[in-house]
């Protein structure tokens, strides 16, 4: 269950951002934190990578976000992942 | 996971969210009234240790906190005390943690079986013995090939067992194709390598002119600094002059698309306009400035020029004409001259790659820096030239350790007798041990590696390490593959992950990587950033400083001379604090003592003869990174300099110059500008081949993917690579989005699925194909040509033809 903490850089403009609070906070994956100027402290806890990727994905279409920077990431499981197309290794031992 | 524990880890992910926030908040924005603390100290998670690190890939040099627990990064925050990325992470950083836990991770040696071709495992005493012994049967006839991803204490190891023990030259990093022709631009410019700016620019800049870069994927933490204070209502103009649209031309106020190659045209037709329109400013220009000119034979350094002979020649880059060779229109090409004209303005030029991986890579580094001279736009907070690099310890490792063919560490070549004659006493050797006919470059190195002895390719051993060269090469069928029928010759590979390059491998030496060990990277910005190991390699996986020093050792053992300095001690000998020798060659007594502090200690003296002082190790371990030089002051504190050869930052300037190039070429404390005229590139489209290509990276993956591509979150993100297309060019060959098409050149060809308006848009007559992807290896196709001075080759254009097939793959 991956969580991590966002910095996101926001419109000036206070109708649109109401409404990107609104639209935020009635997702439960997301817990907001700090809005100090054009910028917004959120965290969010997904099930797994691709949920995470699909929210991520979700957020930074939302009008009135400009910009996602990620500060912080906490990895239940890292994903002892190999690629499909990854195809050396049938030539190590 | 309890619930208490995933509330505290939600908490800290909150608190590290706030603190970046309130970090930007009181450091980006002069106007700001905002007053919150800034929170320094890492999230608290029961059980997590956390220590800094610089992040493993670019070279932005971001820093990471990595919380550890059970020997295992379990967690990745932004460093609050950094200052190059103040808290935020581009989406590699976050990840960089994953990076370690790839499920098939080198764990032990292996040699290829002959007979089988299968790689088998041995071990680690029988790889060191068998990689010294083949390196002993002809130590002339070896070549060590590394990287900017080499610690500066690996490279440094390098450099010394190459130059101080082999006399060996041919030792060439991954970075000679990164940007070498940024080295030769500031030392043709100013007598000196390296960035005189630094990051704060962007913080202070009116105006930041994008020269072939695409910092929102490339380097976006730095891009994002920029982004943020355009949203605090700061105006920033962008200005991004490419050859296709990007993720930072979508924010930027002007896009210029040029004909690729066509920058030195640009370039002149800014000097031109100054010039014409007598708005250069000419008290800088004749304070601090020569004019240069190529000399025959061509040299780096060039021939005098005189001013009015200059004004003759860049007389005809009117915009009028300017505009006819690079499909930039007049108009804009006038709003360049205008801004540059204008003294009241604040303007930074970026690149990275597009500029230096360039046939003629030197030339348009020369103009650039000769633009932003001749303007005075130089020198001050917000306003010169600074070239990016793309690997975490290009310039530290590559550029002042000096692990290229040509050179010794701190500035010194090999050429001369004088820098010879320092290094062989710095290193205690015997006089004329150095060798002083320089190395292959690394075009040259794997050419002479992929040709038959029988028929001149008298490189027969390589050892390779911290990179991916068979998929990174340009031209691989001809400067990689064709050792796969070359059995006389020998591969050695340190590596984290099976990739392109073990798949030749004779010998495959699992490397520890990143926080597995203790490191020191340089920055983009003359940051010198260190950490310790915090986790253990898995298996047997090791440092590639100790495999160096292992087989320093063991040929010592074989009897190699050139092993021992001049009072028969080992050429790596280290002590403890009561003098007596480690054996650091030994694994179980490497950690004994920290041996990248001695490393760096000794490397430490080099650095002052062109005053690139870097900072005491123990100074480093306190810091998140110094720029150099870094000089003790009156009170005994260590202090950095953020501008060079300004006075009042940089303490080498003399009182009352103002600025000044103290290693100006000409010797007179000037810079030089030069005299470099457009000239068409070596491979155009025609007939048969009617397409440019330019390659590059996404934002998902890191140079070759070896990393990234054992990411699931990067790796799926974008899985595979794909052929950009402009979408009246694929109307008219007749394909559609995800159609497969072969794209081919007179080198190769490749199957790739076509993106049409995707995330980059190549204009007409042009399509663009990223290089992360092992399994769809675009250098099959690319031209190795390169800079006739970097000896950088082109990655960015080339011919092609593009031919649809009949098959459809999911983008």
């Amino acid at each position: 269950m991956p969580v991590s903490g966002l910095n996101i850089t926001i419109t000036d403009k206070p109708h649109i951002t109401s409404k990107l609070l609104e639209n935020i906070s009635r997702d439960p994956s997301f817990e907001i934190g700090l809005h100090e100027g054009n910028h917004l402290a959120v965290v969010l806890e997904t099930n797994d990578a691709q949920q995470d990727k699909h929210k991520h994905r979700w957020l930074s279409q939302l009008p009135g976000v400009i910009h996602i920077d990620v500060v912080f990431i906490y990895f239940d499981e890292h994903g002892e992942y190999l690629s499909d197309s990854i195809g050396t290794c049938e030539n190590m031992a | 996971m309890s619930l208490g524990r995933r509330e505290f880890i939600k908490a800290a992910a909150l608190s590290a969210a706030s603190a970046s926030i309130a970090t930007q908040s009181s450091s980006l924005s002069a106007s700001s009234t905002v007053s919150l603390p800034v929170v320094e100290e890492p999230p608290k998670i029961p059980g997590v240790k956390w220590d800094k690190a610089p992040c493993r890939f670019c070279g932005t040099g971001c820093h990471v906190m990595v919380g550890v627990e059970n020997d295992k990064v379990v967690a990745i925050a932004g460093d609050q005390k950094a200052a190059v990325n103040k808290g935020l992470l581009c989406v590699k950083g976050y990840h960089v943690g994953s990076i370690l836990y790839g499920i098939d991770r080198l764990t032990t040696p292996l040699l290829r079986n002959q007979k089988t071709n299968e790689l088998e495992p041995i071990s680690w005493d029988n790889a060191i013995d068998i990689a010294a012994k083949r390196i002993m049967q002809a130590p002339e006839r070896f070549a060590f090939y590394g990287s900017g991803q080499w610690t500066i204490p690996e490279g440094y190891a390098a450099q010394k067992f190459m130059k101080g023990g082999l006399a060996n030259n041919h030792i060439d990093p991954n970075a000679r194709l990164c940007m070498a022709s940024a080295v030769t631009g500031f030392l043709s410019t100013y007598g000196v390598d390296e960035p005189a700016s630094c990051y704060d620019d962007l913080d202070h800049a009116d105006v930041v002119i994008l020269w072939g870069n695409n910092p929102a994927e490339m380097h976006p933490v730095l891009f994002s600094r920029i982004v943020d204070r355009r949203s605090k209502g700061e105006t920033v103009k962008l200005i991004d002059i490419g050859t296709r649209i990007t993720r930072t031309s979508e924010q930027s106020d002007h896009v210029m698309l040029m004909n690729p190659h066509t920058d030195l045209a640009i370039a002149n037709c800014i000097i031109q306009q100054l010039i014409s329109s007598d708005r250069y400013d000419k008290e800088f220009a004749e304070k601090h400035c020569n004019f240069r000119q190529d000399s025959d034979p061509a040299g780096l350094f060039g021939a005098p020029m005189s001013f009015d002979a200059y004004v003759k020649e860049i007389k005809k880059y009117t915009p009028e004409y300017v505009e006819k060779i690079s499909g930039v229109s007049a108009s804009d090409l006038r709003l360049l001259g205008e801004l540059f004209a204008d003294p009241s303005k604040k303007i930074v030029s970026l690149w990275c790659m597009g500029m230096n991986q360039h046939t003629a890579g030197t030339a348009i580094n020369n103009l650039v820096h000769g633009v932003h001279l001749i303007s005075g736009h130089w020198g001050k907070p917000g306003d010169g030239p600074q070239s990016l690099t793309g690997q975490p310890s290009a310039c530290g490792t590559v550029r002042e350790v000096g692990t290229l063919a040509h050179a010794l560490p701190g500035g010194r070549i090999v050429k001369k007798k004088e820098h010879r004659e320092q290094c062989e006493k710095l290193w205690n050797l015997p006089e004329n041990r150095i060798n002083s006919k320089p190395g292959y470059h690394t075009v040259k190195m794997f050419e002479q590696f992929c040709t038959p002895a029988a028929t001149g390719g008298d490189i027969d051993c390589m050892f390779v390490q911290v990179t991916n060269p068979g998929q990174s090469l340009p031209n691989t069928h001809k400067l990689f593959k064709a050792k796969s029928k070359l059995k006389e010759k020998f591969l050695i590979v340190a590596e984290v992950y099976p990739n392109a390059t073990t798949t030749l491998a004779d010998l495959v030496l699992p490397a520890a990587m990143w926080v597995e060990k203790n490191g020191i990277f340089g920055n983009s910005e003359r940051r010198t950033q260190q950490w310790f190991r915090q986790v253990n390699p898995p298996g047997e996986a090791r440092d590639d400083c100790w495999m160096t020093i292992a087989i320093a050792h063991r040929l010592m053992e074989l009897g190699h001379p050139g092993m021992k300095d001049r009072d028969g001690n080992f050429i790596f000998r280290v002590n403890d604090d009561d003098g007596n020798e480690v054996p650091a060659w030994k694994w179980e007594h490497y950690y004994d003592i920290n041996v990248d502090r001695a490393l760096f200690s000794e490397y430490r003296q080099f650095t002052f003869l062109k005053h690139k002082d870097v900072a005491p190790y123990d100074e480093l371990v306190k810091s998140r990174g110094m720029r150099w030089p870094v000089i003790k002051d009156e009170n005994g504190n260590w202090r950095e300099t953020r501008w060079r050869f300004v006075e009042g930052a940089d303490k080498y300037v003399e009182k009352g110059k103002g600025f000044q190039f103290y290693h100006s070429t000409t010797k007179d404390d000037k810079a030089q500008v030069w005299w470099r005229p457009y000239a068409d590139p070596p491979e155009m489209p025609d007939n048969e081949y009617p397409f440019w290509l330019c390659t590059g990276r996404v934002l998902e993956h890191w140079h070759t993917g070896t990393m990234t591509r054992r990411v699931k979150q990067l790796a799926q993100a974008m899985p595979h690579t794909y052929l950009e297309m402009n979408a009246s060019d694929a109307a008219r060959i007749g394909v559609g989005q995800g159609d497969q098409v072969i794209v081919e050149s007179r080198r190769g060809s490749l199957k790739l699925p076509v993106w049409i308006d995707g995330r980059g848009r190549p204009p007409k007559g042009s399509v663009f194909v990223p290089f992360f992807d092992e399994l769809n290896q675009i250098n099959d196709v690319t031209l190795h040509a390169y800079d006739p001075f970097s000896k950088q080759p082109d990655y960015k254009k080339c011919a092609v033809r593009i031919l649809p097939v009949n098959s459809r793959k999911e983008l």
